[in-house]
C-alpha cells in the first residue's frame, strides 16, 4: 500500500506553503479518531449481532422483554417489532447486523460519513425505543451501572457531536477552551448535553430501585453468572464490599456523577481532571458492573454504555493549539485564530 | 453448521474469494511488473483456505495443528517485520520540527519508507517528489521489498488464527481426520449450531475479545484509508523500476472482508 502515507506537497510548492496535515485533511485529528472509534464500535456491534444465538427466536423474546413496565404508547410498538423479529429471526437479524456493519464502514469511509452518521442517529433512536425500551428511563429501573439511559442512544449523541460541521467551528472556539464536541452546535449546547446526560445518570443512581441496601450489590453479584472466573470474582468481590451499603454506595455514586456533570463548566485546566474522572468511573463501571458488556458470557448485542461514555469524555477534552500552525503574518489572521483556539480543521 | 448454515457458507465464500483475489494479485503483479504485498497476499491465500475450513468443515484441507504452525510462522514473520520497520523508522527519524510527520498514519508511512524520509531529512528545503505510489529505492532493494508496509495488523490476524486454532477445545476435539471425513479433518469452529456451551468455549476468552476488538479497529482503519489510494493530483508518473501497487483499493476491500469474517469467527468462539 504504497500510497498510504502523508500527501506530499508538489514540487512547485515552497516549504512555507506546507499546512498541517490535519488541516490538509490527511492525518486524522482528534475528531476523526473519535469518529473511527465510533465506527469500530458499530463494527463490533455488527459482529456481535452475527452470533448464532441472535438468529434464534430468543432474540425476539429478548426485545419484547424491554417493553415491560413502559407506558402502553411505548410498549405496544416494542411488542409489534419484537413479534416481527421473533417470527422472522434469520432475516431480520441478518438485516440488523448488516445495517450496523454498513454504519461502521460508512463512518470510516470518508465520502459516506455524513450519510452514515445521519443513519446512526436514526437507527440508534429506533433501537433505543424498539430494542431497549428507552433504556428503562420511564420504568424507574434505569441504573448507571446498567445501561441507562440506554447504550444505543449514546451512539446517536456521539454521531451528533462528532458531525463533521465546519460552519460552527468559530462558535466552538468561542468558549473557554475548544473541544471536539463543541463544533456542531457550539460549546454551550455541548456542555448542556453533557450536563443532562451525566446529571440524569446521577439521578438514576438514587432512584428507589437503585438505592436499596441490597440493590447495587445484588445487581453486581447477578452479573457473575456465565462470566469467566476472573470476572465473576471481580463481581463477587465488589458485591461483597458493598454488601449492606447499597444506600451509601448509591449516594456516593450519585455525588461523583453530579460532580462530573457540573464539572464540564469549570475552566479548562480543571475540566481535564473532571473528564479523567469520567473516564475512570466509566472504565470501572464497565469492568465491575457491566462485565465488559457481557460479551464473554455470550448473547450480548453491544459493548454497553461505558465505552461510549469514554468516547464522549474524549470528545469534550480541551484541545491544545497545534505547534505547527503558522503564526500571524503572511498567513493572515485566520490562521492565528485557529492557532489560539486549537481548531485544526475538519479532516472529514 | 453454524445457525443459520447459510451464514457459514457466505463467510466461507467470502474468505475463499479473498484468497483467490490474493493469489491472482500475486500472479498478475509479476506478469504486469506491478508491485503487490507479497507477504500479506500470501498470508491471505493461506488464511482464506484455513478459515473456509473453519466455517464449513467439509472444506478443511489440513489438520488444525498444522494450520496453527503455519500461522505461528506467519506471526513470527510479521512480528519481525514490525520490529524492523520500527527500528528503521527510529534510525531515520529526525527531531520533529513540525507536526507534519508526527501523526499516526504519517509516522507509519514514514516507517514504511525510511530511506525516502531520510533523504528529506538531509535536505529539508528540497522539494519533496510527489511519488505516492513508489517505494524508496532502498526499500525496493532491501529485505522489505514488496512487503506490506503495515505488518502489525497482519501480525494480529495471524495471532488470531493461532488463538482460534489452539485456544478452543472444540476445534482440537474435531480436528481429527475422521471428524469430517475429508482429507485433512474438519476444524468446525462454527459447527456448534448456536449452542455455545457445546463448543466448550475458548480457554482464555478475554484474549479472543481483545483480538476481536483489534480486528474491528483494523477494519475501520482500512476503510478510512481507501480514499488514500486514489491517484494524487500532480503526482508524476512512476519511474522505471518503481512499479505502482496493483489494485490497492480492491486489496483493501478484501482485507476488510477478511477482517469481518475473522471478527465473526472470534466472537463466535468466545
Amino acid at each position: 500500500m504504497a500510497s498510504q502515507g502523508a500527501l506530499p506537497r508538489t514540487a512547485a510548492q515552497p516549504a512555507s506553503a506546507v499546512v498541517p496535515q490535519s488541516a490538509a485533511g490527511d492525518a486524522p485529528d482528534l475528531r476523526r479518531w473519535l469518529q473511527l472509534g465510533l465506527a469500530a464500535l458499530w463494527v463490533l456491534d455488527a459482529v456481535l449481532q452475527y452470533q448464532p444465538v441472535m438468529f434464534t427466536r430468543s432474540f425476539g423474546r429478548m426485545l419484547a422483554e424491554s417493553g415491560a413496565g413502559n407506558p402502553a404508547v411505548v410498549a405496544e410498538p416494542i411488542r409489534w417489532a419484537a413479534g416481527i423479529v421473533e417470527h422472522n429471526p434469520t432475516w431480520t437479524n441478518a438485516a440488523f447486523a448488516t445495517i450496523q456493519l454498513a454504519l461502521g464502514l460508512g463512518i470510516a469511509w470518508r465520502p459516506a460519513i455524513r450519510l452514515a452518521l445521519a443513519g446512526s442517529v436514526i437507527w440508534s433512536l429506533a433501537v433505543w425505543w424498539l430494542g431497549e425500551g428507552l433504556g428503562g428511563v420511564l420504568t424507574g429501573t434505569a441504573s448507571p451501572l446498567g445501561e441507562a439511559p440506554g447504550a444505543v442512544v449514546l451512539y446517536a449523541l456521539l454521531a451528533v457531536l462528532l458531525w463533521p460541521a465546519r460552519d460552527r467551528q468559530a462558535r466552538g472556539a468561542g468558549g473557554r477552551g475548544a473541544f471536539v464536541a463543541a463544533r456542531p452546535f457550539g460549546p454551550h449546547a455541548a456542555r448542556a448535553l453533557w450536563l443532562v446526560l451525566w446529571g440524569s445518570l446521577a439521578y438514576f443512581a438514587v432512584l428507589p430501585a437503585n438505592r436499596g441496601a441490597r440493590a447495587m450489590p445484588g445487581m453486581i453479584a447477578e452479573m457473575a453468572e456465565g462470566e469467566p472466573h476472573w470476572l465473576a470474582s471481580v463481581n463477587r468481590g465488589a458485591a461483597g464490599l458493598l454488601a449492606g451499603q447499597g444506600l451509601t454506595a448509591s449516594i456516593v455514586l450519585a455525588a461523583v456523577l453530579a460532580v462530573i456533570a457540573a464539572g464540564i463548566f469549570l475552566p479548562g485546566r480543571w475540566v481535564r481532571p473532571v473528564l479523567t474522572l469520567a473516564i475512570v468511573v466509566s472504565a470501572a463501571i464497565w469492568i465491575v458492573a457491566q462485565d465488559l458488556g457481557e460479551i464473554l458470557a455470550g448473547g450480548s448485542t453491544d459493548v454497553n454504555s461505558a465505552p461510549l461514555l469514554i468516547l464522549l469524555a474524549l470528545a469534550y477534552w480541551p484541545l491544545r493549539p497545534p505547534r505547527d500552525v503558522p503564526r500571524p503574518g503572511p498567513a493572515g489572521p485566520a490562521a492565528a485564530a485557529c492557532s489560539r483556539t486549537g481548531i485544526t480543521g475538519g479532516a472529514s | 453448521m453454524i445457525s443459520p448454515s447459510w451464514l457459514a457458507y457466505v463467510l466461507a465464500a467470502v474468505v475463499i474469494a479473498v484468497a483467490l483475489f490474493s493469489a491472482a494479485r500475486l500472479v498478475a503483479a509479476r506478469g504486469r511488473r506491478r508491485r503487490c504485498e507479497v507477504d500479506a497476499d500470501s498470508v491471505h491465500v493461506v488464511m482464506g483456505i484455513a478459515m473456509a475450513g473453519m466455517f464449513v468443515p467439509g472444506l478443511a484441507v489440513l489438520p488444525g495443528g498444522l494450520w496453527a504452525v503455519i500461522f505461528a510462522a506467519g506471526a513470527a514473520w510479521f512480528g519481525w517485520r514490525a520490529i524492523r520497520v520500527r527500528r528503521l523508522a527510529a534510525a531515520h527519524t529526525p527531531a520533529p520540527t513540525s507536526g507534519a510527520m508526527t501523526s499516526g498514519p504519517a509516522a507509519a508511512a514514514a516507517a514504511a519508507y525510511p530511506a525516502r524520509r531520510s533523504r528529506w531529512a538531509r535536505s529539508p528545503r528540497r522539494p519533496r517528489p510527489a511519488r505516492l505510489a513508489q517505494p524508496a529505492p532502498a526499500v525496493r532493494r532491501g529485505p522489505g521489498r514488496d512487503c506490506c508496509p503495515f505488518p502489525v495488523p497482519h501480525l494480529i490476524d495471524c495471532l488470531a488464527m493461532v488463538y482460534a486454532l489452539v485456544a478452543v477445545p472444540a476445534i482440537v476435539a474435531t480436528s481429527a481426520p475422521q471428524a469430517s471425513g475429508g482429507t485433512g479433518g474438519g476444524m468446525a469452529v462454527m459447527s456448534h449450531g448456536g449452542d455455545m456451551a457445546s463448543a466448550g468455549g475458548a480457554r482464555v476468552p478475554v484474549i479472543g475479545l481483545i483480538l476481536a476488538i483489534l480486528v474491528c479497529g483494523y477494519i475501520v482503519w482500512l476503510a478510512d484509508r481507501i480514499q488514500r489510494h486514489a491517484a494524487a493530483p500532480g503526482a508524476i508518473p512512476a519511474a522505471a523500476g518503481a512499479a505502482a501497487l496493483l489494485a490497492p483499493r480492491t486489496a483493501t476491500c478484501c482485507k476488510i472482508a477478511m477482517g469481518v469474517a475473522m471478527g465473526v469467527m472470534l466472537i463466535d468462539l468466545l
